[in-house]
């Protein structure tokens, strides 16, 4: 059930007004209702893998439970390594085995001098959707929970939302137990200024999603697909297509979940903040897949030493993170370079100590940005196309071979691919999320002042373009993960 | 919580009432997939030559100068898959089918259209011929989306102010390459010829195996396959990539070779082709295609059909 499928526009419509007026009247009654629509919600993909999912969440809440009954640290470790490492391992079969598996075997292999090549040992299973994302919220909490941040919960059925949550189960925002299970346990009130913020963001999602992302795709699925017999041009209207389609594909589908959570009456956490208006890497990542970048800087990258200690510790840190954060996107090589590449960027900010610079908006306040700022964005935006080649590329070969393409003469020629329409929204939707980038999204204040005809007449110029423009539905990139 | 509902059924209500005002009363919007599948339901009992492909045939041959009773069920972008698709739709139907046209291009065994750029295509041929891929969904759900893709095509052709958007005859050939709107040849060879380089090594097996399942229904059929590569000006010859163009030759040689219902005719650097005979570097005009029309009927109504290879170097 997509975000952008009538499916969905039912089963929130339904969700929404029993959730407001049937189970208004008891919390549990509210919250036993979200479990339920997301264990449904969730079943829509495949239903083999609710099983995995509750197991998942009880696993979580009784070791967290047992971690606190705990007398002695021993016992308490005991069960902590216990969730860590079940969590872990589901994980590692899911979607690392064959990974692993093949490398291994390669490796093993080369050691013989291929004398006698074996096989790779190969699992025939389907990657459970979401299984990176719900993992994630597990050991966040189990974490939370042993290192005392949080008390453990002793409702299961707020423990099980907390997980299960339906807005954020298959791409996230990646939620922490102290920011989201407080509001799962208190009240909660309908409030019309939050609520009508979310069917803005719904639409400001809908729209990233099904005219930018989905009609990006196209090119970019047509180029990378055809790379070996296309221009040097050409290749840089996909690289720069595909940065688009991703941006456009995870930031549209995170803030139709934040919109859905808000009618529910439920905040999540941030996850973009206009990256792409960002004016150096480390900027970039405080603003792209936050709750994911936050994740990894609280559970690994402190716990590691941060960046605390020899200049060689530092560096040792931000490749350890940006390798693991590249290997969790998934079981490819390609992943692992691309985070590679994002440590080797990152790095000179670093050991210069300039990492903390531009922790405001770009031109915060003004119209437009300084020479400066608009050169150092472009260069940033540029690295970033770069990267995104690995990232979307099916291989390493690929990659290589991609980059070969878009380094050469032709790369001043003029692309045949040249969608003129798709420019033209490209450019259109730029604008409106640079006037809207100090805000929480492009359009969450926009034509506040103007008269409410003028502001419908925004909304629905923005329905009419996603029914007009847009393109061939695509599943959502990071649902894979 | 009241105002709030009050107020997103007033901010929905004039888009749902537009909507249903929309299907109800827009006219059936009239449109090229259409006319062809009308067509096809009603005549398909009585077509003697079928011609399949895409753009390459749906503008370089008209039926009104072939001999038989003739139809052009190709399409801007259509591939063999579809192509094979709209065959098998009416299997039961070919009771007079004698010849099948099918265009092997330059491009046309690298290609499927779920790959290619034009895969928002796909959903036409589900909305109005009723051919669905294995990659679309199925079940009600689908079916309204359907609702919604047709109704989006009314209300596009509402903005753009065309009352319909038909640009073939009612023997399905492509009729708006006219001579007097004559593109840059260099230009567009260039640009043509780039784009029809492609690589896609699974679309060229799964294209393989649909030729030989589509000579295999032939068969059993009795009707006979024309493999013919389309005329293209030099501007776009001249800048085919020969590995691939050789691949393509070579493959329908062989396929054609041993299979005795089916003939090739490359046509592809025929010089009886003009400039003049060219709306741009790879599709015939009305006055090209009124003549490459009449060769192939030469072709269909010589007793013993036998592969020519033109001008090929």
């Amino acid at each position: 059930m997509l975000f952008n499928s009538l499916q969905f526009a039912v089963f929130l419509l339904i969700t929404f007004i029993l959730y407001w007026f049937v189970a208004n009247r008891s919390l549990n009654v509210q919250n036993g209702l979200l479990l339920l629509s997301s264990y449904f919600f969730y079943s829509c993909w495949d239903w083999r893998f609710v099983f995995l999912l509750i197991f998942s969440t009880l696993l979580d809440f009784f070791t967290a439970l047992k971690m606190d009954k705990s007398d002695s640290s021993k016992s308490r470790k005991f069960w902590f390594w216990l969730s860590i490492s079940i969590n872990l391992g589901l994980l590692g079969v899911f979607k690392y085995f064959n990974f692993i598996s093949t490398v291994f075997t390669s490796f093993l292999n080369a050691q013989n001098n291929y004398s006698e090549a074996h096989p790779p040992l190969l699992l025939q299973l389907i990657l459970p959707i979401g299984i990176s994302f719900y993992t994630f919220h597990g050991l966040s909490y189990v974490i939370d929970v042993y290192q005392n941040r949080i008390k453990p919960e002793k409702n299961f059925l707020n423990y099980a939302v907390f997980v299960a949550f339906f807005p954020l189960l298959v791409a996230g925002p990646i939620e922490r137990a102290t920011h989201l299970l407080p509001q799962i346990q208190r009240n909660r009130t309908f409030n019309q200024a939050i609520a009508t913020n979310g069917l803005k963001q719904i639409l400001w999602g809908l729209f990233k999603k099904m005219v930018i992302a989905d009609n990006c795709a196209e090119i970019a699925n047509y180029v990378f697909g055809n790379a070996n017999s296309l221009s040097g041009s050409n290749h840089l209207v996909g690289a720069i297509a595909f940065t688009f389609q991703i941006y456009g594909d995870f930031s549209g589908y995170t803030d139709i979940a934040i919109g859905t959570a808000k009618l529910f009456g439920i905040e999540l956490i941030r996850n973009f903040s206009f990256p792409y208006f960002s004016r150096s890497i480390s900027e970039f990542w405080r603003r792209w897949h936050i709750s994911l970048s936050t994740w990894f800087k609280d559970y690994l990258y402190i716990p590691l030493g941060g960046s605390k200690g020899t200049i060689w510790k530092k560096i040792s840190n931000i490749i350890i993170i940006f390798l693991v954060s590249g290997f969790w996107h998934g079981a490819n090589w390609t992943f692992i370079v691309w985070g590679l590449l994002n440590a080797i960027y990152i790095l000179p900010s670093i050991i210069f100590k300039s990492n903390r610079r531009y922790l405001d908006i770009i031109a915060n306040g003004k119209i437009i940005p300084t020479f400066k700022e608009f050169y150092s964005m472009i260069l940033t935006f540029g690295l970033t196309v770069f990267a995104w080649i690995f990232f979307r590329s099916d291989n390493l070969t690929a990659a290589f071979c991609f980059i070969r393409g878009l380094f050469c003469n032709s790369l001043f020629s003029r692309p045949s691919i040249f969608p003129r329409s798709l420019i033209l929204l490209i450019i259109t939707f730029m604008l409106i999320e640079w006037f809207g980038r100090e805000k929480e999204f492009a359009i969450a204040e926009m034509g506040g002042n103007w008269p409410k005809v003028a502001r419908w007449l925004f909304y629905y110029s923005l329905i009419a373009a996603i029914f007009y423009w847009a393109g061939t539905p695509q599943l959502f990139i990071y649902f894979q993960f | 919580m009241k105002d709030f509902v009050k107020k997103v059924i007033i901010f929905f209500l004039p888009l749902l009432i537009l909507l249903i005002i929309g299907i109800i009363y827009l006219p059936q919007n009239n449109n090229d997939y259409l006319i062809k599948k009308h067509y096809l339901d009603e005549h398909s009992n009585d077509i003697e030559t079928l011609i399949l492909g895409s753009s390459h045939t749906y503008y370089d041959i008209n039926p009104e100068f072939l001999s038989s009773k003739s139809f052009n069920a190709a399409y801007v972008s259509q591939t063999i898959d579809i192509d094979a698709a709209i065959l098998f739709k009416y299997t039961h139907n070919w009771k007079h089918l004698k010849t099948i046209i099918i265009p092997i291009d330059y491009f046309t065994l690298f290609e499927q259209l779920g790959t290619s750029m034009e895969s928002w295509r796909l959903k036409k041929y589900a909305n109005y011929w009723g051919i669905e891929q294995k990659a679309m969904q199925s079940g009600c759900w689908h079916q309204i989306d359907v609702m919604f893709d047709i109704y989006k095509d009314r209300f596009r052709q509402i903005i753009t102010k065309q009352c319909d958007s038909v640009t073939c005859s009612s023997l399905g050939w492509g009729n708006i390459y006219k001579a007097a709107y004559k593109t840059d040849l260099v230009k567009d060879g260039k640009i043509a010829a780039e784009r029809h380089l492609l690589s896609d090594s699974t679309c060229f097996s799964n294209n393989c195996k649909l030729l030989n399942e589509i000579i295999n229904f032939a068969k059993a059929n009795n009707s006979r396959i024309l493999f013919l590569t389309t005329p293209a000006y030099k501007t776009y010859t001249s800048l085919l990539n020969s590995v691939q163009l050789n691949k393509t030759i070579s493959t329908i040689k062989t396929i054609v070779a041993s299979e005795d219902n089916c003939i090739y005719i490359n046509y592809l650097t025929d010089r009886d082709f003009l400039e003049t005979d060219f709306h741009d570097s790879d599709h015939l005009n009305e006055i090209g295609a009124k003549k490459f029309s009449n060769k192939i009927d030469a072709v269909l109504t010589k007793p013993d059909l036998k592969p020519i290879f033109l001008n090929y170097k």
